[in-house]
């Protein structure tokens, strides 16, 4: 009696799924698959602005403006793409929390990200992120003037 | 009237004075510490701060998918599950096709294979952040557990915990809106090859996650 019972719950929920699927697949199908814009952004470094060109800096003097140089390549260069920006005091840890964190627009045509924020003197370390891509990590110092 | 000065002789501020310039300082300070946290120095926020401005958002949905099994008590499989998971702030539909595999401990099933649909909530996912694909899309850890009835074909009943890794293959955080992960629940079907009449287990392992579809919806 009880694998009557079992057997005919079975097959309803095998129907319900059956149709799910279906229904699913048809709303679907005339859907173009989503395409994401990848960015990708090599060569970090830490950098500052002298007469127009960015030059590669590793310590910053306590208020200076602190930049991110590098490569940035979106897959779609008409478009742009938001990244993360999180500063740890020290070494990142997957235990630590930033001290620091920025959404910002970037697209293929940037040179550089300001990190908007004021540091301390001391060592940190400054990650770059899409979404759970870790994109970049440098080092950076900070010293008293 | 007292002036607060209990020191006597070279006492040439009063307590009362010295208390108005502590509290002025200290709203001073806590003015500033405001102003910093607007710009995203989140080490000055307070926690309810840090909560308004970063607290997770909701997004939620239904998932459908099948697995299958083998072994004996000791076993292991894999999954292929879609996800259908609103932003219910942004209004955006996300289609997410996860697969994965997972070692299994529990009352043997010989061979399982199952088809099964429920329901997925998604926790830590930043307010701020509007298009949510990259923090779906990634390498998670799971870790699952299953009852049911099991009679040559079971009906079971599971729950999901999934936690969000980032590429390093650390748990992703972020401040305010916490750790990242996923709860489900699911109700599964289909035939295995030892019948046991009740079906318990658990289940251990890794997937990863791909953005098929993003549908705005309002």
């Amino acid at each position: 009696m009880k694998q009557k019972e079992l057997t005919t719950v079975g097959k309803i929920f095998l129907v319900v799924w059956i149709v799910l699927c279906m229904l699913i697949v048809w709303a679907l199908s005339s859907i173009p698959v989503y395409k994401p814009t990848i960015i990708n952004f090599t060569n970090l470094y830490t950098c500052e602005k002298v007469e127009d060109q960015w030059i590669a800096v590793s310590s910053f003097n306590v208020g200076q403006d602190i930049y991110l140089c590098g490569n940035i390549r979106l897959s779609d260069s008409t478009q742009k793409k938001e990244i993360q920006v999180r500063v740890y005091e020290g070494e990142r840890a997957f235990y630590k929390h930033e001290i620091f964190y920025a959404n910002v627009m970037v697209s293929s045509m940037d040179k550089a990200i300001l990190v908007n924020t004021y540091l301390s003197p001391g060592i940190y370390e400054i990650q770059i992120n899409s979404g759970r891509r870790v994109l970049g990590v440098v080092q950076v110092e900070v010293v008293s003037q | 009237m007292d002036d607060g000065c209990r020191t006597g002789e070279g006492c040439s501020l009063s307590q009362a004075q010295a208390n108005e310039d502590a509290q002025k300082q200290a709203l001073l300070q806590a003015e500033a510490a405001k102003g910093q946290c607007d710009e995203g120095h989140y080490s000055y926020c307070s926690n309810f701060d840090l909560w308004l401005k970063r607290h997770s958002k909701p997004v939620s949905g239904i998932h459908v998918g099948y697995s299958g099994q083998s072994g004996y008590g000791l076993e292991g499989g894999g999954y292929d599950q879609w996800d259908f998971l609103i932003d219910w702030k942004e209004g955006n539909l996300y289609v997410v096709q996860t697969v994965g595999a997972f070692s299994y401990l529990g009352t043997p099933t010989g061979m399982l294979g199952k088809i099964y649909a429920g329901t997925s909530v998604v926790h830590g996912v930043p307010g701020d952040v509007s298009d949510i694909s990259g923090l779906l899309a990634g390498s998670q850890f799971d870790a699952s557990a299953e009852i049911g009835l099991d009679a040559f074909a079971e009906v079971g009943f599971g729950k999901g915990f999934s936690v969000a890794l980032d590429s390093e293959g650390n748990p992703y955080y972020t401040l305010g809106a916490g750790y990242m992960y996923t709860t489900a629940n699911s109700l599964g079907f289909g035939p295995n090859a030892v019948p046991n009449a009740i079906e318990l287990g658990g289940q251990l392992g890794g997937s990863e996650s791909f953005i098929m579809w993003v549908i705005p919806l309002w």
